[in-house]
């Protein structure tokens, strides 16, 4: 599966961090730079484990943590529907 | 790395940075404030107007757009509207440019037949999209049309309780039922409504029933005391203002708080050495042309919503380059505190908004006093002292009973 930001978030990267609006709620929120990267790399063209590689290879971070990392965030994007 | 960088910050969505910003920074906290400053270093239109037209079905008494006049010799009006084409490459170049919550406003919006087309645009861009509108061409049916296009919130102006006052702002018999029910239907769709009213002299005795109907329908509500001259200069619209009674009366209830935490910010930043204050100093004193533009209906780009001076023109040229080469725009940006010619050393600075557009246009000098602000610095100041007195008073009526 390749995760695919919601066309009903309200988004931008603004100064080098990413905001948001999910849909419905009203609330403005900030990402983390680990995971504004993983919300702009859910296009809908990796997987996340292709995620996952991507971000070993931009942090410093072990492989392993990176996959359990960005799987929870997708997991909150998910139950959130922010990602399909 | 940690899946805790991943909690959120939250705060509720208030798309309008103050203008100017009166406290300094630093001394508010929260996601909105990052992004104001992140937008401010970048320089980037966070908060962007769209007029989608100049076109209005009320003739309001208070409005200060003008279809066709002059000022000062100088031709104000408006032409036609944007074409959905311009406007959407408008949106296109906002996006961009670092823009994340767009109003589409009037005159009123939803006169322009494209109106939906445009908000659904705007939010496959990734926009915040407000709907700003008068509510009046809103039924059943346009009622589903912005459920289905679906603005984050719609803001709707109601100015009384009764068909009397709302009426005597309006001018046009019958708008009163067809705003109140415009936001009835929303509501009732579950549309985010916010109810807007300005209060002047015409309504100032239904201003708390109008916050009370609006909680009653599960909407939000603002209010707002400021009127400015009309764009060819005239200044009626002044006098509907409330007296200033009324201004203190008003913001003793509703910023009470918030006067007295920017003030205290204030005065602690005045107590700081120069050195420390001076960066703050030569900041533009608010987010005109900084973090906010306005595009108007006929395409004309001005640096915020009240300033009526034109940067260029998006059919012309792109917005990106209006926003870079104006020079208007770098003069309105030079606009700081270091630059002020009186303000920067009045003692009611702590609790003045000053807005440049209003000394300019009210006043004659953009980097002069606005005397409207000040009128509301010494109102905001009264209401400071006052608590303080009341506060210091409790204070020894609890010292006493200890004793």
């Amino acid at each position: 599966m390749k995760p695919l930001r919601s066309r009903d978030v309200a988004s931008r990267r603004i100064g080098g961090k990413v905001f948001i609006v999910a849909p419905g709620e009203g609330r403005l929120t900030m990402l983390s730079e680990v995971a504004g990267r993983i919300w702009d790399l859910s296009d809908g063209t990796r997987t996340a484990a292709e995620i996952a590689a991507e971000l070993t290879r931009e942090f410093e971070v072990a492989p392993e943590t990176a996959a359990a990392d960005t799987e929870a965030f997708l997991g909150v994007l998910a139950q959130k529907g922010l990602v399909q | 790395m940690s899946a805790a960088h991943a909690d959120l910050e939250a705060l509720e969505i208030d798309t309008a940075p103050r203008a100017p910003a009166a406290a300094p920074a630093g001394k508010k906290k929260g996601a909105l404030l990052t992004l104001k400053h992140l937008a401010e270093r970048a320089r980037a239109p966070v908060n962007a107007f769209i007029h989608l037209t100049s076109r209005c079905n009320l003739p309001c008494m208070h409005c200060y757009q003008v279809r066709d006049g002059t000022n000062g010799g100088r031709q104000v009006g408006y032409g036609p509207d944007m074409d959905t084409t311009t406007v959407c490459r408008t949106i296109d170049e906002l996006a961009a440019m670092g823009s994340l919550m767009l109003t589409l406003t009037g005159g009123e919006a939803l006169l322009r037949h494209d109106w939906a087309d445009v908000v659904l645009y705007a939010r496959r861009q990734g926009f915040i999209v407000r709907l700003f509108t008068n509510g009046v061409l809103v039924d059943d049916a346009m009622a589903d049309r912005i459920a289905a296009a679906g603005p984050h919130e719609v803001h709707i102006s109601v100015y009384g309780v009764t068909a009397e006052t709302h009426e005597a702002v309006t001018c046009a018999p019958g708008s009163f039922a067809r705003t109140r029910r415009a936001v009835e239907l929303l509501r009732a769709r579950g549309v985010p409504v916010k109810v807007k009213c300005v209060v002047m002299n015409l309504n100032w005795h239904e201003w708390r029933a109008v916050g009370a109907w609006a909680e009653s329908l599960g909407a939000t509500y603002q209010f707002d005391t400021t009127l400015t001259a009309r764009e060819d200069g005239d200044t009626f619209p002044k006098s509907l203002s409330i007296d200033d009674g009324q201004l203190r009366e008003i913001m003793a209830e509703l910023s009470a708080a918030e006067i007295a935490g920017n003030a205290e910010a204030w005065f602690d930043y005045l107590a700081r050495p120069d050195d420390e204050r001076a960066e703050f100093a030569a900041q533009s004193v608010c987010g005109a042309c900084s973090t906010t533009v306005t595009v108007v209906g006929d395409g004309r780009v001005r640096s915020c919503q009240l300033m009526h001076v034109d940067g260029g023109s998006v059919l012309d040229a792109s917005l990106p380059h209006i926003w870079e080469t104006s020079g208007w725009f770098h003069r309105v940006r030079d606009i700081t505190l270091t630059n002020l010619r009186e303000c920067k050393t009045c003692p009611d600075l702590p609790f003045c908004d000053r807005c440049s557009a209003m000394a300019l246009h009210e006043d004659g000098d953009e980097l002069g006093p606005s005397s409207e602000s000040c009128r509301k610095a010494a109102a905001r100041r009264a209401v400071y002292e006052a608590a303080h007195t009341a506060h210091r008073r409790g204070d020894e009526k609890g010292m006493g009973n200890d004793v």
